[in-house]
């Protein structure tokens, strides 16, 4: 049972790592793109 | 031992979010960036399939602004034009002040816009071509007298004519043209209203004070935009489907190839767009994708007022890597400014001939390209 919540609370932590992951991804993008625009 | 378990878990729980974070972030970054068709436009784009025409080349080409001025006082051709009922109101009917302008020439408010071009072609003979006929025929033909064309149209040197578009300040002059060579071969752009052919034929219009005395004689060739329309090895015209201000339709455009040199654009007035010409160039003629130089009216701020948007116009030039620009006429001082300040490669001309500033190839300025 406990191991069965210990998986589960894993997968919940893989999840929301995956989801902030990708807004920051995106801010990263914009951010470089942003960077590159202004030097040209 | 409970104690021990938790702490495990909020460890597990800790590892596995930085592990998806890492695994989110880059999916994200990566995603974006697929998505963004400017990153990797030539990875996931399909790849542009031209169909690209070879004009030939010239050895050599020479430049004469005849006169850019089209006109002298801004407020009173836009006060004509307002008191005629706007800008769509036909040309022909437009009452247009030609006395008592202090700005003006003689007081006359109209100039007008006239280049002379040489092109040299590889064999060595030298091709004489006027674009455009200008507005008001005294000035035109003082122009004309002064810079030598006059003599070159009494004997008939000038091989044709090239009528860019209809509008008064690029055509109503033409009688300063056929009154010395009425059989001069013209080339005008698909879309000239019937009231332009009967200019030619010699019919006056006396609401917009606009007349001919010599009607046209020569062999009149209608061009349209269906292909690029080669005249020469070298030299070619576009033409453009453009609706215009003051009831006309069509304008064309020169492209030659100079050797060594690449692309040069001769325009009148380019109401279709600087940036629109440019790029037919880049897709329909070999070699189009390096533009050497640029010569003529840009319209882009003839009344000398600025939208935003403007200044993407501008910057939009450095993709084509332009190596000499000559701007005049309708292109507006504020652009030459802008353009001169973004470091584009703007040649000055000399203000005389009432061009006013310098920042523009004004009246009797050349440039050369060989």
């Amino acid at each position: 049972m406990a191991e069965e919540k210990n998986v589960q609370e894993i997968k919940a932590g893989y999840g929301r790592g995956v989801l902030v992951g990708l807004f920051v991804g995106i801010a990263l993008f914009m951010l470089t793109y942003y960077l590159l625009l202004m030097a040209k | 031992m409970t104690k021990e378990v938790l702490h495990m878990d909020n460890d597990f729980t800790r590892r596995s979010f930085v592990k998806g974070m890492a695994l989110g972030t880059l999916a994200g970054y990566f995603g974006a960036a697929a998505l963004s068709s400017t990153v990797f436009k030539k990875q996931l784009l399909p790849e542009e399939k031209l169909n690209l025409t070879d004009i030939g080349q010239i050895k050599g080409l020479k430049l004469k602004v005849i006169s850019e001025t089209s006109w002298y006082d801004n407020n009173v051709f836009l006060n004509d034009v307002k008191k005629a009922g706007g800008l769509l109101v036909n040309q022909y009917e437009i009452p247009w002040t030609r006395e008592g302008v202090k700005a003006g020439y003689q007081g006359d408010n109209l100039g007008g816009f006239s280049t002379y071009i040489e092109a040299e072609l590889l064999d060595g003979k030298v091709l004489k071509i006027l674009l455009d006929t200008g507005w008001n025929t005294h000035w035109m033909e003082k122009r004309y007298e002064e810079e030598g064309i006059t003599k070159k149209l009494v004997s008939k040197e000038i091989d044709f004519l090239v009528s860019s578009h209809e509008h008064m300040d690029h055509f109503f002059g033409i009688q300063a043209i056929l009154r010395h060579y009425p059989d001069i071969p013209m080339y005008v752009p698909r879309g000239f209203y019937q009231e332009g052919f009967d200019l030619l034929k010699g019919k006056s219009f006396p609401k917009a004070n606009v007349s001919n005395d010599s009607p046209h004689r020569g062999k009149l060739s209608i061009l349209d935009s269906k292909q690029v329309n080669i005249l020469y090895p070298g030299i070619a015209l576009m033409t453009f489907d453009v609706p215009i201000i003051l009831r006309v339709f069509g304008e064309q455009a020169f492209v030659f190839n100079v050797k060594d040199k690449g692309i040069v654009l001769v325009t009148g007035c380019c109401h279709q767009g600087i940036i629109s010409y440019m790029e037919a160039v880049r897709k329909s003629i070999k070699g189009g994708d390096k533009i050497y130089a640029v010569q003529g009216g840009l319209h882009i701020s003839p009344f000398e007022d600025w939208d935003p948007q403007y200044d993407d116009l501008i910057l939009a030039f450095n993709k084509y890597s332009v190596k000499t620009i000559g701007c005049n006429h309708c292109t507006g001082f504020i652009t030459a400014e802008k353009m001169l300040k973004a470091g584009l490669p703007i040649v000055k001309g000399t203000a005389r001939h009432m061009s006013k500033r310098d920042i523009y190839l004004g009246n009797g300025d050349e440039l050369i390209i060989a």
